[in-house]
């Protein structure tokens, strides 16, 4: 139970998801009991392969589980049907994917209002002008995806997750495509759809400073919780990663040293180092011809 | 780099399967056309050598090719007396001698129908003299036919007949009074299929003499020599004791042959040129999935093309790599077709047997009908991945690299307004060719070609434009749906163009054959009401004998009715000034043009024509003839009974009703010729029956059905009746058409389903992404459906109204042979769209269900 009596917005007992089977078999999740609270934004860290988005794609009924149990919403996502879940997809639950975010024939409207179509449900125009006005998209409504900017394309995707008013929605890697500027842009709005439209959002990330918006940070490693946060700032999640010893996370570790141990300082200075592209690295030099 | 290329194929068997089925397809088509033309090629040449078999023939002296004896009553033929027999009989050289008496038979079989030939003939066999028939190579059993009442049978005539020897059944010789006969031999032949299925009646000579050839004129004289005498110099003793007013010039056996093989293979050019339109068709359509596939293909490779590209490979290695993908698959499919090909000329065999004509010999494989359906099927499938490939080969290293890459649209709007030019072009030679009447054939065939090549050009162009259109209604009452798949439509313009392409010849071969279909019932249907005026009709055309001389007697006979008889015979007319043209020839009971059949005049009265001649408007119009002039018409022609006469033409009349260019009067043609060469000659089709005022029509028929009963072949219709019998003429042809067309519909049906399937593994993210947000399955199926449905669609627009325009045309060049009434049955036309409906639903199936399948996870975490 939440400190306010809230009823959890989802639950998990013993979940466990194995991949392959005998020697080859790898735990991703080993046996997590989690409780999420209403109203919080909720950040699940760790480094990779420790199982944070098989976690989110559990909670979301995107995957099933090996084991163990995960009540969304009030109901067991084990006892449904494929299209008992897609019905949950529809109406419960929103998405916002690192890319791939929307469907690039359609317009920034037409994608916002889809999970609703799909649904054959209406749109609630006062509440989607709200959306729309939050997320300064008025003026794109008529554009297509490529005719946008990558930090657009997320607005559009969380106008999306939000426009059928959600129990929760998740987040994956939200800001892993976008330059810093974007980055904050929607993070402050992702905070705010918490604060003041008491939004509940689970976010996966391995950015500390994506992670120090959240009410509540939770590591992951090899499958299991390994520490939960409350209130955290860049400083503490810093800290906290710092002492991880199983850490392998480089790439955090360089952000460590760019990056200020202070997290109100975070409006201006925050990165969010971009993903790791090798190839495209790697080819950049290769020019043409041979 | 060939490692590569072989891999890919091995481990995306899917992705290829498409592309072998679409090239299997193709190639079938094509192999089994070269393997039925071989083999309908080695039937005849089994006949040849049967029945060729002299080793010298006397024919006439006109230089008319030879046509095997079967053939030659088909035929206008020249024909020598066969006075010339006891002179060549003498002579030492000669071992024997014959007159080929012969012509239309008919059998009647044990169960008492008539023995049917399917479309083989069914013919008189001289055979009084058992040394020739043991020549032939046929061994018999029991005694040769001696005198009119008995007849020998062939083994596999007797087979089909149920007859054995000693059973008594009846026959009607050419056009005399059916007669009991008795089977006393049967001929067995030491090889397979000496005629083909034809049924094969034996008879002495004299029998068949005067049946056939009463005034003794026959096509040809079958001569063989003692053993070891050459043919030149029995050719040269024959030559020497014909007398020069015989006419008659000799030719030695293997001259024969080879003008009946050449003969043969001429007339069985036109049935392998009808059947390699189709595998053209076919392979062409082919083309274009193979094509849509590379370019997927290339697509989904980009990166790895990239990564390869970056390790050192060259331009020229990608390029290669993609091309040998294409020859391995065309190689594969090509295989599959051979082996499909032959298969499917086993059926045509079997079929054919079924109908009762025996082809000889198993699939013939030869090296020419393998190399050149393989060579055609991988040339094919790697010039259609040519341009994919070099797309790829272009595509820079680090381009290929970047995602989302869109590169289908460029070149839309040149391509674009190049085809509507060429559209324009085309549409503007119909209006030609509708204004040039007769002389527009070469503009209605350009006109075809250039709508049909500009459309492809332009598709690209219109496909978003079009499917927007179709997709309205979707779009309105499915929401998200129709503009989901509408718009995946138009996002990938050139893939759905050429997919569309594909089916939209094959769909404007449909609406072009359904147009015609339609417009030669209308137009049979619009003569018979406006022209024909008989209560009844009465059609011999079952047979080649017609209807026979003692039927024609009886039919006179027949009360409260005037019967009139409609005959045909070859003729030739020489207009003033002009070369002489052969002509078929009608002669008319002398009523006919006032009473019972109408043909629209052009100049002159009815009541005029009596005893001169009448000419179709295409004749009037190419010699420049009108009412009072003369023409010469010679009849019998190149036979000892010729006769030719100057006759005035008294009437000029719109032949769309008759077949026959040139008409007489049966009073003046039994002028013209004696009782027995009229007989042989003139050959009686078909009878217009007008009741007497007052008469009753159940009685005339009852007396009309009796006339004709013993004969077997001949029909008495009313009005209705004998307009749906033409109807059904038209319609068996269409049969074999549309059967055509439906393998071609499966290629082009193929070519959605692959543009479809190839397009789930290209979107698989985007498919998870809406699963994920809430696409039902059902609902991710549905879009698919719409997708299918679209695609489908345009194809059928585009090529319904190409192929309607296209036929509409066809009626105004061809108004002269009968072809009057442009007439286009919209119902047919929307069922038509009904079915383009269903073949896209069948598409989109497996695609959809390979969609769906796709689980969202894996769609997200892919790549």
């Amino acid at each position: 139970m939440t400190p306010d009596g809230a009823a959890p917005i989802a639950t998990t007992t013993g979940l466990t998801k194995v991949y392959g089977k005998g020697e080859a078999a790898v735990h991703a999740l080993a046996g997590i009991d989690l409780e999420l609270r209403a109203g919080e934004l909720t950040a699940i860290m760790g480094p990779s392969g420790s199982g944070k988005s098989t976690l989110m794609h559990c909670l979301a009924g995107l995957d099933t589980p090996t084991d163990g149990s995960v009540w969304l919403a009030g109901e067991d996502l084990g006892a449904m049907s494929d299209r008992a879940l897609t019905a949950m997809r529809r109406t419960k639950v929103g998405f916002v994917f690192q890319a791939f975010n929307l469907v690039a024939t359609l317009t920034a409207e037409e994608n916002i209002v889809l999970p609703l179509q799909l649904a054959h449900a209406k749109v609630d125009t006062e509440w989607f002008d709200q959306i729309v006005d939050v997320l300064g998209l008025a003026s794109r409504l008529k554009h297509r995806p490529s005719q946008l900017s990558g930090g657009q394309q997320q607005r559009v995707a969380c106008a999306r997750a939000m426009v059928t008013k959600p129990v929760v929605i998740f987040g994956d890697e939200p800001t892993g495509n976008l330059d810093t500027a974007a980055s904050r842009d929607l993070l402050g709005f992702l905070r705010h759809s918490v604060d003041e439209l008491g939004q509940s959002l689970v976010v996966v990330t391995h950015d500390p400073g994506t992670a120090a918006f959240a009410d509540r940070v939770l590591f992951l490693s090899d499958g299991k919780v390994v520490d939960d946060l409350a209130n955290p700032t860049q400083a503490t999640i810093l800290a906290r990663l710092g002492t991880d010893a199983q850490t392998d996370v480089q790439d955090d570790a360089v952000t460590n040293a760019q990056v200020q141990d202070d997290a109100a300082d975070m409006s201006t200075r925050a990165t969010v180092p971009p993903p790791p592209h090798v190839g495209r690295a790697t080819n950049a030099d290769v020019e043409q011809e041979l | 780099m060939l490692r590569v290329a072989w891999r890919d194929v091995r481990f995306h068997p899917v992705r290829f399967a498409m592309s072998v089925l679409a090239v299997a397809l193709g190639v079938a088509f094509v192999a089994g056309t070269f393997a039925l033309r071989a083999m309908l090629s080695s039937t005849f040449d089994g006949i040849v050598a049967t029945t060729v078999e002299g080793d010298v023939y006397v024919v006439a002296d006109n230089g008319t090719p030879f046509t095997p004896a079967w053939m030659a009553y088909l035929d206008e033929q020249g024909k020598v007396p066969d006075t010339l027999v006891p002179a060549i009989d003498a002579l030492d050289e000669v071992r024997w001698v014959y007159a080929d008496y012969t012509g239309p038979v008919l059998l009647v079989g044990a169960d008492g129908t008539r023995v049917s030939s399917g479309q083989a003939p069914s013919m008189a066999w001289i055979v009084d003299d058992e040394a020739i028939i043991t020549d032939q190579g046929f061994k018999v059993t029991g005694e040769v036919p001696r005198g009119p009442d008995q007849i020998g049978l062939e083994s596999r005539t007797a087979d089909k007949a149920g007859l054995k020897i000693g059973d008594t059944t009846i026959v009607i010789i050419g056009g005399q009074a059916p007669r009991e006969v008795t089977v006393t031999g049967i001929a067995t032949s030491g090889t397979g299929t000496p005629f083909a299925g034809a049924v094969v009646v034996g008879m002495d000579a004299a029998t068949a003499k005067a049946a056939f050839a009463p005034t003794g004129a026959v096509p040809m004289i079958v001569v063989r020599g003692v053993d070891g005498i050459s043919q030149d110099k029995l050719a040269a003793a024959v030559a020497a004791v014909l007398p020069p007013e015989a006419n008659a010039t000799v030719k030695t056996g293997d001259t024969m042959r080879t003008e009946a093989k050449e003969s043969i293979d001429e007339n069985l050019g036109f049935v392998s040129t009808f059947l390699m339109v189709f595998a053209v068709i076919a392979l062409f359509v082919g083309a274009f999935i193979i094509a849509n596939t590379f370019s997927m293909v290339v697509r989904q490779r980009l990166r790895e093309t990239a990564v390869l590209r970056a390790v050192g490979a060259s331009r020229r290695q990608v390029f290669t790599s993609f091309v040998t993908q294409a020859a391995i698959v065309g190689l594969i499919g090509s295989l599959l077709g051979l082996a499909g090909g032959f298969g499917l000329v086993a059926v045509i065999r079997s079929v054919f047997e079924a109908m009762g004509m025996a082809l000889s010999g198993e699939v013939p494989v030869t090296t020419t009908g393998v190399a050149i359906p393989v060579g055609l099927g991988v040339a094919v499938a790697m010039v259609a991945a040519a341009l994919p490939a070099r797309r790829a080969s272009r595509t820079a290293p680090v381009e290929a690299m970047r995602p989302g890459s869109d590169d289908s649209q460029r070149g839309a709007t040149v391509r674009g307004s190049i085809g509507a030019a060429m559209t324009l072009a085309g549409i503007g030679c119909l209006v030609a060719a509708h204004r040039a009447a007769e002389d527009g054939g070469p503009a209605l065939g350009a006109g075809a070609g250039l709508i049909l090549l500009g459309l492809i050009v332009a598709a690209p162009a219109l496909a978003p434009a079009v499917t927007w259109v179709l997709a309205v209604p979707v779009a309105a009452v499915s929401k998200p749906f129709g503009t989901l798949a509408q718009r995946n439509l138009a996002r990938n313009r050139r893939r759905t163009a050429s997919t569309a392409s594909a089916l939209m010849i094959v769909m404007a071969l449909v609406g072009a054959t359904t147009v015609l279909a339609s417009s030669v019932r209308a137009s049979v249907a619009d003569l018979i009401d406006a022209q024909l005026d008989s209560d009844f009709v009465i059609d011999g055309s079952a047979s080649m004998a017609g209807v026979p001389a003692a039927a024609l007697d009886d039919l006179a006979k027949v009360d409260g009715a005037l019967v009139m008889m409609v005959s045909v015979t070859t003729a030739v007319v020489t207009p003033d000034g002009s070369d002489p043209k052969v002509v078929e020839l009608g002669v008319m009971h002398p009523e006919a043009m006032t009473r019972g059949f109408a043909p629209d005049l052009a100049d002159g009265t009815r009541e005029a024509f009596t005893d001169g001649v009448a000419v179709s408007v295409p004749i009037a119009t190419r010699y420049g003839l009108k009412t009072g002039d003369t023409l010469e018409v010679t009849l019998a022609k190149d036979t000892p009974m010729e006769t030719t006469a100057e006759l005035v033409v008294q009437v000029v009349y719109r032949n769309e009703a008759i077949s026959t260019d040139v008409l007489l009067t049966e009073t003046t043609a039994r002028t013209l010729l004696e009782p027995d060469v009229y007989s042989q000659v003139v050959t009686a089709v078909q009878g217009f029956v007008v009741l007497d005022p007052g008469a009753d029509p159940d009685a005339v028929r009852a007396q009309l059905v009796d006339a004709v009963a013993g004969y077997y072949t001949i029909s008495v219709m009313d009005a209705d009746e004998f307009s749906s019998f033409l109807s059904n003429q038209v319609n068996q042809i269409l049969y074999i058409v549309y059967a055509l067309i439906a393998l071609s519909v499966v290629v082009a049906v193929i070519g959605v389903v692959n543009t479809l399937a190839l397009s789930v593994v290209e979107r698989t993210q985007e498919i998870g992404m809406m699963r994920a947000v809430g696409l039902g399955r059902g609902q991710l199926g549905w879009t698919m459906v719409i997708e299918g449905v679209l695609v489908a669609l345009l194809g059928a627009v585009l090529g319904i109204s190409a192929g309607v325009a296209i036929a509409s045309v066809v009626p105004s060049v061809a108004w002269s042979t009968g072809l009057g009434v442009v007439s286009v049955n919209w119902l047919t036309v929307a069922s038509l769209f009904a079915g383009v409906v269903v073949v896209g639903v069948l598409a989109a199936v497996w695609p959809a269900v390979r969609a769906a399948r796709v689980p969202v996870l894996q769609a997200l975490v892919y790549e």
